[in-house]
């Protein structure tokens, strides 16, 4: 077959490199070095040959016709040639003078992640990526660099040029990512680049052989549930007693159950779980629904298939991509099901030397089919803390009467609605999701002349989401924990008034954008110019119709043809455009002084005529210190030291859906107000004010940054440190509520955010079979109002000096000073009645009368007179960090991924049903009991057990500085254990390649969050679809 | 070579220009869904759908305690008209969802910090000026209208008795309030960081308003406020003005007693509408109330209506629980069949004996309160109709528990209690007829210096009486010795008692105390059942009631709050008339005053 055995040396300047690697392109075959520089390794004619070590540049060397022998000589790196995508080019990384951060598609690899997002958490210091729950369809929070405006605002994320939703991308599919952090690195994305920009490149092929790979990933995913329910109902039972008793002076139970109940536990039989009281059959044991109905193991399955290769005239990457996430229902028809399909094709053909045509083509199908949400009564987080309820109907040998069992038996099985979620989740319809997203661009490159690249490129993109949600009928027994026997009545719970629900997005956008680069760098000179000419123009129109319809003829027919009820249509439209001419300059003198100058004149339907177009410049410098002659002496351990500089101007044009804000429209709607039968009464709402001189917010950032490569690229560092100033908030003036309807928006208010983000990697090739790399990523950023109107220092608006993320509170001892010990303490306690709650006594938490007026109250709510309140806590996350650890032996690598954060405070919302206080939702846990206040457990954690889900039982749910949380965490977000299978295997087998891999998805934790909350859905008020730790198991072949 | 380049790189710049050129309005994107001011305000739909948002806001009864109906889903346990006596002394909740109208109503209450407070003051408070803003823009753009002056002064009409009554409720409780009769923006500082304007003036606007409206609205307007609705609502804004200026000494309350009366007067004489009669005479009170579909009665002047799949309230579900049940003071209030008040008729068969309290009586009673035998009528229970013995008091097991002992039954519809979450279509009835009669009597006798004529009873207060059979109202009757204190004649005496009766958990009570500056009455104590050895033994043998018990005149009762923060009520008369301005309200705007006492 051609292959011949190649005899080679690897050196450098300094003479042979033992440890180099040698690797066949796309193939598992290689060897490396030893300690001469020499390997031996069998290649056939054509393949290509990639001579690496870490530090040095990577050299192909293609295998001619009986070629025997190889002498290559690798050139130290430097990073010489690192190159990193900036906007509308790409720029050689030791010559950037922005903040720009950048990750290979590597990151997102072997990794059983459903969407980038997960990938990115903790990788880039500063993108800071927050995941609300484990439901695939909900999309990661992306930021940049901490809070930015009141009004919101995010990253602007673009994949190949192209805004677009990276929750559907296939993160096989990415290349490189690339941050852009400061003005002057995102200053050619203008107004939309305020709060940073994204950049998303995907694969394109690479020049050589053909490249086929195919993935295959299976996993498995177990909610992370830190529930403890009281699965004992007696111990339940007396507990609630005492909550519902200290509230309301009731009991919750009574004595029959809980001599039931105490039966029960002492002999759980079916039998004893149910207990009779004249014609009434109440239910006294206890049920575990979490086990019954939340899967074990959810599975998740992805599988991909990309082709790619290139020849000096073509480029091709096509892939296929197909994603299954199974959720949490332990019922297999019945549960989530997520589908993603990816396709991705791109070619690029050069016509003549200096024509080039490119076309790409991606398409995302998604699949989602959830059952019908109705509330909170019926989701996991209720069902894993039912606890102590009925299910069903139970099977029992007599009901009322020795006998009387073929009078009930038709009822067995069938769910009492007031408590089983599961009856509505099995049969209660389903919320069904589809979407298509087709994105295609076409571009032409000119190269006219040397240095001169001309390039335009247009890319439609079309959605279309189809949503369906369907209510159907559940029938089911009246009745929770006891029927009455004599009286058994059918209902329909939450789902009395049944519906569908369909509902047609169409959504198109387009970008087009023509550029312009030149390059001139006259040969024997110092000197190096780069200059970017461009033109963007954006138009986005989206349109839906919604229609609704009520009583469906049969559950099973979801159509709205087969309803009989009333009928309710909507639709909307809205469309939005943007235009923009940028420039970049680059001059760079001596290959050491670099000089950037950015700059972007743009303009944005959004804003009226006068105030429409806006110029944002920006500046940046560098200096790479370590070329200079007088750091000579450094040379032997000071690779490389830059220090640069940047300070520029962008605009916020964000203003989320208010697509027209300068002009007043009426509203128009139809009321559920019914006129008379059926007849609902349509209506006209009068304009909103708004403000006709509304413009954009001006981000002014600054940045300075160091960069230093050290120890024979063993180390390598960056520091930035930055100033954000948003000026000219859009903000909502609050004016008094005698102006009946919300202030327009005005740019009003500025926010200062300051913060540092730190990168450094240490990597190192011990020998021949041995590497390990660490890599850190830690940031932080803090922001503070700087203007504000808010002349009377109302704590319900921002005021000048706030920092973002204050948690106002009482202030609350922890351990045992923090509560009343006895009801003496109370009556020489400060005077609490002005807290509108009653019936202080022993078990109460002791706010604290912080400004001695003998009375604990909330002031006026004012800056000057905040009662008693006062800054608990922060809830700004600072410090997040990632740290990966990378461990390589032989045909071994070992990947570690922490992620976390070390700083920040949370406060448990006090809404009724949140899971964290005692008693505030309607099941048990046993941190209730041993964590709850009585005179004999006198440092409990909790206040007297009291139920909290009534407004007076909210009086120890105060935001407080007792039950303040200390948010910080770390996570192992990733465990991946990689083996390359030894060539010789591979060969037997007949394929290139073989990689076998477990990965694990958040396997580990550590915080200071009391159970049951989860140091990273902080965003959800009761947990949603959970996250889960996942196992996967990957196999990875190149052919 | 080099020519063919450049025109490579002409064309593509020139496929960009054409793109961006040539199109001015590229940038101009106007609202593709939505209506702008000047292409609206043509035809009278126009003016019609505009005025159908008035009905849409007030829909919230929080924000817009006006017109109330019944709110849907867990709003249902507090926004009602039936719970607003909760802060009165004809029902006592104290489950811990209805405290914030026990705090109003025993004086334990404390300015709210915000508006939105979902606790005392915070609930039907100082805020809803959405729809003062969208009136006072629609009465600048009415006339726009290409209609006819009469057409166009029906629409004024509708905007401005909305505005009538959404001040007069604002009025009621606030006292001074500012005033706004045009579109505000950001920069009428005078007016947002204005202080409050006087009673006087306000009330004086708020009468202008409901003049216009009883002259110009029409009396067909199907679904919506007719000038039925403007004669009711002149009548009772003007007797709450004209009583609140009497017995609170503001002088000049002769002229709204008038203007009460006079409108009452031309509803009754329009014959528009007439008190509603049952089929079954057993039910001829309440019947109204249960009521799924109210459409064919002559009764109801304004309803709110709700349908499933459309619009529906949880009220029936949740009322039973949360109201507590009537009070001891309420149930005595009824008076005997021969018209007589319990303390005087010799038909009274006291209270020793549960049922016995029904004997004799005003039939209204029972048709307000649950009897014992009529459980099985009602098919009253807790998820459902049940066998057990009523009444049942919290603490029990089993059954529909509630605090007093007398569960409330007006209002109690088997159906749609016991149905599916948020499916029941019980309509809100905040106007009917039988209501503007009680304020003709009253505003006669008020005029009459406490006089009023045989036969003015006898269009009025003696038709609900024939109604339920009971005999007629005289202009003397005797005196109840148990009110001889009040100051006031017998007659008025037993028109307000009327009032109370025929009104109950409608959410009169509270208002008419306040104007009647009758607050003091909210400093007795509410008591339940009587709770002697015999009734204890009878109702609650196992002992399990944990409603505490006291004595009045030496009998035990259940009373409701002994035990609680509750238990002693304060009415401080300097204060508790006025309710205070929320905290962040003050914040925005001091100069709007505190009101005093808070």
């Amino acid at each position: 077959m051609g292959q011949q055995t190649i005899n080679g040396t690897v050196s450098d300047a300094d003479g042979p490199l033992p440890g180099a690697t040698i690797v066949v392109q796309g193939t598992n075959n290689g060897v490396s070095s030893d300690f001469d520089g020499n390997f031996t390794i069998q290649a056939n004619v054509g393949d290509v040959l990639e001579l690496s070590f870490v530090g040095f540049q990577t050299q192909y060397i293609t295998v001619a016709a009986n070629q025997s022998s190889i002498a290559a000589t690798l050139e130290t790196d430097n990073e010489l040639e690192e190159v990193v995508v900036t906007g509308y080019g790409t720029q050689k990384k030791v010559n950037l003078t922005g903040a720009v951060a950048a990750v290979t598609g590597e990151v997102l690899e072997d990794r059983p992640i459903v969407n980038v997002g997960e990938g990115l958490q903790g990788v880039i210091p500063n993108l800071n990526i927050d995941i609300r729950n484990g439901d695939p369809t909900t999309a990661p929070e992306f930021n940049i660099r901490g809070f930015e405006s009141i009004n919101g605002g995010t990253p602007l994320i673009l994949v190949d040029g192209v805004p677009m939703d990276l929750g559907s991308l296939n993160p096989n599919d990415i290349a490189s990512i690339s941050v852009l952090k400061d003005a002057s690195s995102a200053a050619v994305y203008g107004a939309r680049a305020a709060f940073g920009v994204i950049l998303i490149e995907t694969k394109k092929g690479k020049t050589g052989k053909a490249s086929v790979s195919f993935t295959s990933e299976f996993s498995f995913g177990r909610p992370i549930m830190n529930i403890d329910l009281l699965d004992n109902p007696y111990e339940a039972a007396l507990i609630k007693n005492a909550s519902t008793q200290r509230n309301a002076g009731t009991d919750a139970f009574d004595a029959d159950y809980l001599a039931g109940a105490q039966a029960w536990v002492a002999n759980p039989t079916p039998e004893n779980a149910w207990i009779r009281e004249g014609t009434v059959l109440r239910h006294v044991g206890f049920n575990n629904f979490a086990d019954e109905f939340v899967r074990n193991w959810a599975p998740q399955q992805r599988h991909n298939l990309s082709v790619s290769g290139a020849t000096e005239k073509s480029n091709y990457y096509v892939s296929l991509g197909f994603l299954e996430k199974k959720g949490w229902i332990n019922n297999d028809d019945k549960n989530i099901d997520y589908d993603r399909y990816n396709i991705l094709a791109k070619t690029s053909y050069k016509i003549t030397d200096w024509l080039e045509m490119d076309t790409k083509v991606l398409v995302t199908v998604e699949e989602d089919d959830q059952p019908h949400f109705y509330n909170w009564d019926v989701n996991i987080n209720s069902l894993a803390r039912m606890g102590a309820n009925a299910v069903r109907f139970p099977d029992l040998p007599y009901y009322l009467t020795p006998g009387d069992r073929s009078q009930y038996e038709q009822y067995i099985g069938i769910p009492f609605l007031s408590v089983n979620p599961m009856a509505y989740i099995e049969n209660g319809g389903r919320d069904l999701m589809h979407q298509n997203d087709i994105l295609a661009t076409q571009g032409l490159t000119i190269t006219p002349m040397k240095g001169l690249k001309v390039r335009a490129e247009f890319s439609p993109n079309y959605t279309y989401v189809y949503n369906e949600d369907q209510r159907t009928k559940v029938q089911g027994l009246v009745g929770g924990a006891s029927v009455d026997l004599s009286n058994i009545t059918f209902d329909s719970g939450f789902s009395t008034t049944d519906f569908l629900e369909n509902r047609y997005d169409k959504r198109f956008y387009y970008v087009f954008n023509a550029y312009a680069d030149y390059t001139f760098e006259p040969e024997n000179s110092n000197h190096y110019f780069k200059a970017i000419v461009g033109f963007n123009q954006e138009m986005g129109n989206r349109h839906y119709t919604r229609a609704k319809a009520y009583s469906l003829i049969t559950p099973n027919i979801t159509n709205i043809n087969a309803t009989t009820g009333a009928q309710e249509a909507y639709s909307g439209a809205s469309h939005v455009s943007l235009r923009g001419a940028f420039y970049r300059l680059n001059y760079i003198f001596q290959d050491k002084y670099l000089i950037e100058l950015n700059g972007r004149y743009d303009a944005s339907s959004r804003f009226p005529t006068d105030t429409r177009f806006d110029f944002f410049p920006s500046f940046s410098a560098g200096w790479k210190i370590s070329e200079e002659d007088f750091m000579a002496g450094t040379s032997s351990w000071l690779d490389a030291l830059k220090i640069r500089g940047s300070y520029g101007e962008l605009g916020n044009q964000l203003l989320g859906n208010d697509w027209y804000p300068y002009i007043p429209t009426m509203g128009s709607n139809t009321s559920s107000y019914l006129l008379a039968a059926g007849s609902r009464a349509p209506y006209v709402s009068p304009a909103g004010l708004v403000s006709s001189d509304l413009t954009w917010e001006t981000v002014t950032s600054s940045n300075f940054g160091v960069d230093a490569t050290i120890l024979n690229n063993k180390l390598d560092l960056s520091l930035d440190i930055f100033t954000r100033t948003t000026k000219d908030m859009l903000m909502n003036v609050t004016y008094p509520d005698i102006l009946g309807t919300s202030a327009p928006k005005s740019n009003a208010a500025d926010l200062q955010t300051k913060g540092w983000e730190l990168a450094a990697t240490w990597k190192n090739q011990i020998n021949d079979d041995w590497y390990y790399g660490v890599t850190l990523a830690l940031s932080d950023s803090q922001a503070e109002i700087t203007k504000y109107d808010n002349p009377t220092g109302s704590l319900n608006e921002y005021y000048v000096g706030q920092k973002i993320g204050e948690i106002w509170g009482f202030k609350v001892d922890d351990g045992r000073n923090g509560i009343f010990q006895t009801d003496a303490e109370v009556a020489g306690w400060a005077d609490l009645t002005k807290m509108n709650f009653d019936g202080w006594k022993a078990g109460d938490l002791k706010y604290q009368d912080i400004n001695g007026d003998g009375v604990v109250d909330r002031g006026n709510e004012t800056l000057d007179n905040p009662g008693d309140r006062t800054i608990i806590g922060n809830s700004s996350m600072r410090y997040r960090f990632g740290l990966n650890l990378d461990l390589r032996y032989k045909n071994w690598s070992l990947n570690s991924f922490f992620q976390g954060i070390l700083k920040g405070d949370y406060m448990p919302p006090n809404g009724n049903w949140v899971a964290f206080y005692p008693f505030n939702a309607g099941h048990v846990e046993k941190y209730y009991v041993t964590d709850s206040w009585t005179p004999d457990n006198p440092d409990a954690y909790f206040h007297a057990a009291e139920t909290g889900t009534n407004n007076n039982g909210k009086k120890n749910l105060q935001y407080n500085s007792r039950y303040l949380q200390d948010a910080s965490y770390i996570r192992l977000k990733q465990l991946n254990l990689n083996y390359r299978v030894p060539q010789d295997i591979v060969d037997l087998i007949g394929v290139q390649s073989l990689n076998l891999y477990y990965s694990g998805q958040n396997l580990w934790e550590a915080t200071k969050m009391r159970k049951p909350l989860d140091p990273e859905v902080r965003p959800t008020l009761t947990q949603e679809y959970y996250k889960n730790r996942t196992h996967a198991f990957g196999v990875k072949i190149g052919l | 070579m080099m020519k063919n380049i450049l025109n490579k790189i002409l064309f593509v710049f020139s496929a960009s220009f054409l793109l961006l050129s040539c199109n001015d309005d590229f940038l101009e994107r106007q609202p593709l869904d939505q209506i702008s001011n000047s292409s609206f305000w043509n035809t009278e739909n126009d003016l019609a759908v505009y005025n159908n948002f008035y009905y849409h806001l007030v829909q919230n009864d929080n924000d817009y305690p006006i017109l109330m109906g019944h709110d849907d889903g867990f709003d249902s346990q507090k926004y009602s008209y039936a719970y607003l006596d909760g802060m009165t002394d004809n029902t006592a909740p104290r489950h811990g969802r209805g405290l914030a109208f026990a705090r109003i109503k025993t004086g334990k209450w404390n300015t709210p910090s915000s508006k939105n407070a979902n606790d005392a003051g915070g609930w039907f408070g100082y805020k809803g000026w959405p729809l003062i803003r969208a009136i006072n823009i629609g009465l600048a753009q009415y006339d726009k209208a290409n209609v006819s002056e009469s057409v166009k002064n029906h629409y004024k009409a509708e905007a401005r008795l909305f505005r009538a009554i959404f001040y007069a409720d604002k009025v009621s409780k606030y006292g001074d309030v500012q005033w706004a009769d045009k579109e505000l923006t950001t920069s009428d500082d005078d007016i947002l960081y204005g202080p409050r304007d006087s009673r006087d003036f306000v009330m004086g606007k708020v009468l202008e308003d409901l003049n216009f409206a009883v002259a110009n609205l029409r009396s067909s307007n199907p679904g919506k406020l007719t000038l039925a609705a403007a004669q009711l609502l002149k009548s009772r804004i003007c007797l709450f003005e004209g009583t609140w200026r009497k017995y609170h000494n503001l002088g000049g309350h002769e002229q709204w007693l008038t203007e009460a009366a006079s409108a009452a007067k031309a509803l009754m004489d329009s014959g528009a509408h007439s008190l509603h009669v049952a089929s079954d005479p057993n039910f001829s009170y309440n019947e109204l109330h249960r009521l799924e579909v109210v459409d064919g009665s002559p009764e109801p002047i304004f309803i709110q209506r709700y349908e499933r799949g459309i619009r529906t309230n949880h009220f029936q579900n949740y009322y039973r629980n949360y109201n507590g049940g009537a009070t001891k003071s309420f149930v005595e209030d009824f008076l005997c069949e021969d018209g007589l008040p319990i303390s005087l008729s010799p038909l009274y068969q006291g209270d020793a004996n549960f049922r016995d309290l029904f004997v004799n009586r005003d039939p209204r009673l029972r048709q307000s309160v649950l009897h014992p035998d009529d459980q099985v009528l009602y098919r009253y229970g807790n998820h459902g109709p049940d066998v057990n013995p009523y009444p049942r008091i919290q603490g029990m097991s089993g059954g529909m528990r509630i605090y007093t002992g007398y569960h409330i039954i007006k209002n109690f519809q088997v159906g749609p209690a016991y149905a599916g979450y948020n499916s029941s279509m019980t309509p809100g009835i905040p106007l009917r007829f039988g209501e503007a009669l009680l304020n003709y009597a009253e505003a006669k006798a008020e005029l009459g210096g406490g006089t009023i004529s045989q036969a003015d009873l006898d269009i009025s207060i003696n038709l609900l009486r024939d109604r339920v059979g009971m005999p007629h109202l005289t202009p003397n009757p005797p005196m109840d010795p148990r009110y001889a204190d009040e100051g006031i004649s017998s007659i008025l005496v037993e028109i307000r008692r009327e009032r109370r009766i025929e009104l109950f958990i409608e959410g009169f009570r509270y208002d008419d105390l306040r104007r009647w500056k009758q607050g003091k009455k909210l400093e007795q104590k509410d008591y339940g059942i009587r709770w002697d050895a015999a009734n204890r033994a009878a109702i609650d043998p196992d002992g399990k009631t944990i409603v505490k018990s006291g004595l009045v005149d030496g009998v035990e009762y259940l009373e409701i709050y002994k035990g609680t923060d509750f238990e002693n009520p304060v009415f401080d008369e300097s204060k508790h008339y006025l309710w205070p301005l929320p905290l962040d309200v003050l914040s925005q705007n001091p100069d709007l005053g505190q009101n005093p006492g808070w």
